[in-house]
């Protein structure tokens, strides 16, 4: 009996991206539901105004780089190119989960070829994975840039490790909660420049890391900015900060935003947005950095990311792909998965079922026409925020 | 002087015993029979009223606003045809508008002469921009106050009427004019008096049915004028009267039901039409389907996803916001134009999409009326310079909804809906109190982070690994 191998793993993992995006097609001919991301409607008729020498913020809802719309001109081609970004994105996927796998490989090299089999697939078989590339997702674009910035970071290349994670960030301003845990990791892999208390934190790779990094984000936030002025930040940053169409998502503060939104700027409640940002940069910049970034960094990457989307005020389920790239590492280092497997399973279910109940009632609301605010999204929304939490603290003592 | 023309459209056979006498000072009309046996009739009054200086120069930054509001309670009516939305639909145009204060002003007045005709308060960014005017919609009629028409005693109660408030004084013709269409009820004396500084042309007419045909209507009846100055020169007021319209706006025989369908937050707006043939007058060139809807601010229109099969969209204007909340919007919402070249089908669908709506202490969904589409046949037609000679032409300079995209050669086919179409949406809302909401969802927060804090807390002061060889030793 042949024995399955890693390029069995990615044959299949290419096999079923094609099988997916073929589907998707026919789904998208003959199906009333298309199959196709609305996202990816919206990137395309972006890159169509940069094509046409238009800015691609004429588009409403295009809330990205025009980098991105720059990446996918070639869908304005003709029809036969209108496939070209799924490609691109499932082309991203693929080497994200080569990415995976590599690190896996250096972080434990006498890994079991099974276990490596295992673990690779959780993101090269995840049908979730490939459901969102093959519909047109551009996450994995993201997820190829990071794994690429981490990749080279753990083998020790820091400056193109920079260069990646600046791109990262321009691409999306989430990962600049990264820094932390790099340069905290950094701190003890060259001499201080000080050696007093705090200060001798700071050395030359983690402040190259940071300057390099922050450089390139900078650099070409300033080139868009030339070009699309003060759009180009509203649209890519601001918005995020201000947005006032809270529609129904797995956050906790959801129902409480729609409700906040309703009444006046100058009412005296208390202002929700502007203080959801601290317990979240407070557990995912700071604490979990501190803990776990000089004996795990990847595993940290996973537990920022992890709370960072748990505390978000917008979750959607795009969102969990940031903290999947790093699950088969994390899982490498868990206890989770051997040791107490019984727990690990327990917490998965808890997930998909907290998930699940979440989703019940957003289809009532969403197809049904249903008023489920205030009791069944508000009370799910709880029990997934809280089954997040629980499963965070579970995940933080396994390691 | 104020100018009023009123004219009677007897849609049955025969115009025998509807006059009941006809003098110098007064006309009385007898305006059907008791049992019901006749089509009742239909009345236009159309009032014209120079503005005096006062007027003018109270409202001298509008150039004009034109305001038709229509129930739908009219029907069977192929003369005066008010095709225009349900609803009240109300178009400005600025003059001498060249800096913001200026055009704050202007917003105030067209305010000011809003509240003074409907009693409605229409905020700057309410209006939506269109081609030539500003526009604004609101599916209610309105009733109009009639204090400019105080001396006027023959207008009747109704719903559908069209307000067209020229301040363009640069021809001298800057005036108000109103046409309000009604039936007139069974079996009453309608009587018109002679009354000072106002002329009053009166006009009875029946369809000559053998020489008429629908892109050429033969009108024949009776003409009087009632004016004191005329009357004092002994100068004829009775005229038997025959001419000739070219309809703007004709119907078709095919209805049209259009309704919600539901589906959650994605309700799905479907117009299903009769099939019938492509209505072909001697007049007709080229024609093509178009439909036209007054979109509520609280459905989002999303002109890359939302457009019926075999439509091409021609007007989207007002909102372009795909995701803020209906709060949040300020413009009454959209109109949208849809031509099709080749429709196969006979149905016309497309998804609009539920904005948020504020959150009610009382009700868990806001119930949201939309003004029914306008299902039209555009024809290009010959001979188009009779259309704007008929004296119950509907095309202006400014409003008429859809009117406006056309030129001016253009004839519209209608297809009436049927009397249950109706576009109506429920949208649900959040129905408790902030304070509640608040108070659970940050205690939620705050024992989330205390979970997560205390299992940090735990490896942070958990005893270190005992490693193999510190065990042996």
């Amino acid at each position: 009996m042949i024995q399955p191998q890693l390029h069995h793993v990615f044959a299949l993992a290419i096999a079923l991206r094609i099988g997916f995006f073929l589907f998707g097609l026919y789904q998208d001919k003959y199906m009333i539901v298309k199959y196709t991301d609305i996202d990816y409607v919206v990137f395309t008729d972006a890159a169509c105004y940069v094509y046409n020498g238009q800015s691609p913020y004429n588009r409403e809802t295009y809330r990205y780089t025009p980098l991105l719309a720059y990446i996918l001109t070639p869908n304005c081609w003709n029809d036969q190119w209108y496939s070209f970004g799924k490609f691109i994105f499932m082309i991203s996927d693929l080497i994200t989960g080569y990415f995976i796998t590599k690190l896996i490989q250096i972080s434990q090299p006498s890994i079991s070829n099974s276990k490596l089999l295992i673990l690779s697939s959780i993101w090269l078989l995840n049908p979730m994975v490939i459901t969102i590339s093959t519909r047109g997702s551009s996450e994995s674009l993201l997820t190829v840039i990071i794994m690429a910035s981490i990749y080279f970071l753990v083998k020790g290349n820091i400056i193109i490790s920079a260069l990646w994670m600046g791109l990262a960030i321009h691409l999306k301003i989430y990962p600049i909660i990264y820094l932390s845990s790099i340069a905290y990791y950094l701190s003890n892999k060259a001499n201080p420049f000080i050696n007093i208390k705090l200060l001798n934190l700071l050395n030359y790779k983690n402040l190259l890391y940071i300057i390099i990094s922050l450089s390139i984000f900078a650099s070409l936030n300033l080139i868009m900015y030339q070009y699309y002025d003060y759009q180009f930040l509203f649209e890519t940053y601001l918005y995020h900060l201000v947005r006032l169409d809270h529609r129904h998502n797995f956050s906790i503060y959801n129902v409480l935003l729609y409700y906040k939104s309703a009444i006046p700027l100058e009412s005296d409640l208390i202002d929700i947005e502007r203080f959801a940002f601290i317990p979240q940069l407070l557990i995912s910049v700071i604490a979990i950095p501190l803990v776990f970034s000089k004996s795990d960094i990847i595993s940290t990457l996973f537990l920022q990311t992890f709370a960072f989307v748990t505390f978000n005020k917008v979750i959607t389920s795009q969102y969990f792909i940031w903290f999947l790239i790093f699950l088969p590492h994390f899982l490498l280092k868990s206890n989770l998965t051997y040791k107490n497997s019984l727990n690990g399973i327990f917490l998965l279910l808890l997930w998909i079922v907290s998930q699940g109940s979440w989703l019940y009632f957003a289809y009532q609301l969403e197809f049904l026409g249903l008023s489920t605010f205030d009791t069944g999204l508000l009370y799910s929304s709880i029990f997934f925020f809280l089954s997040n939490c629980y499963i965070l603290g579970q995940f933080i003592v396994s390691l | 002087m104020i100018k009023q023309r009123t004219t009677i459209f007897n849609p049955n056979e025969s115009n025998d015993d509807v006059v009941s006498s006809i003098e110098r000072n007064q006309v009385v009309f007898k305006t059907g029979s008791a049992d019901n046996s006749t089509t009742p009739f239909i009345v236009e009054n159309k009032i014209t009223v120079p503005l005096d200086q006062t007027l003018i120069s109270q409202y001298n930054l509008i150039k004009q606003v034109r305001i038709q509001t229509s129930d739908e309670s009219v029907t069977d009516d192929v003369v005066f045809t008010y095709k225009f939305n349900h609803g009240t639909n109300i178009y400005i145009l600025p003059k001498n508008v060249h800096n913001q204060e200026q055009q704050a002003q202007f917003y105030e007045q067209v305010n000011d002469l809003l509240q003074h005709l409907l009693n409605i308060d229409v905020k700057s960014e309410n209006w939506i921009r269109i081609t030539n005017s500003l526009y604004y919609h609101d599916e209610s009629p309105r009733t109009l106050s009639l204090d400019w028409f105080s001396q006027v005693d023959d207008l009747v109660d109704s719903h559908t009427y069209d307000i067209f408030f020229n301040n363009d004084d640069s021809e001298g013709n800057a005036s108000i004019v109103l046409k309000q269409l009604a039936h007139l009820p069974y079996s009453t004396d309608y009587t018109i008096k002679l009354k000072d500084n106002i002329r009053k042309e009166i006009g009875l007419f029946i369809i000559d049915k053998v020489i008429s045909s629908p892109d050429d209507i033969v009108l024949s009846g009776i003409r009087a004028i009632l004016n004191k100055e005329e009357a004092e020169s002994d100068e004829e007021y009775i005229f038997k009267t025959l001419f000739h319209i070219k309809p703007r706006h004709r119907i078709v025989d095919g209805l049209s039901d259009s309704r919600i369908v539901e589906n959650g937050l994605h309700p799905i707006i479907k117009s299903t039409f009769n099939s019938f043939e492509e209505k072909q007058d001697s007049d007709v060139i080229e024609c093509k389907l178009y439909y036209y809807i007054n979109l509520n601010k609280s459905l989002i229109f999303d002109k890359y996803q939302s457009i019926p099969v075999g439509a091409n969209l021609i007007v989207n204007n007002g909102v372009s916001n795909l995701e803020l909340p209906e709060y949040k919007i300020s413009e009454w919402g959209n109109e949208i134009l849809f031509e099709f070249d080749n429709i196969t089908t006979n149905n016309i669908e497309f998804t609009v999409h539920s904005r948020y709506q504020l959150p009610s202490n009382i009700t868990n969904s806001t119930v949201i009326h939309n003004s029914l589409p306008q299902l039209f046949y555009a024809c290009n037609v010959r001979d188009d310079y009779l259309l704007d000679k008929s004296p119950f032409d509907t095309k202006l300079s400014i409003g008429g909804n859809y009117e406006t995209y056309f030129t001016g050669d253009t004839v519209f086919y209608h297809i009436d809906h049927t009397s249950n179409s109706s576009i109506v949406v429920n949208i649900p809302n959040a129905n408790d109190s902030i304070d509640r909401i608040s108070t659970i969802s940050i205690l939620t927060v705050l024992f989330g982070v205390g979970i997560i804090l205390f299992q940090l807390f735990r490896v942070i002061f958990r005893a270190p690994k005992v490693t193999a060889t510190r065990k042996n030793e």
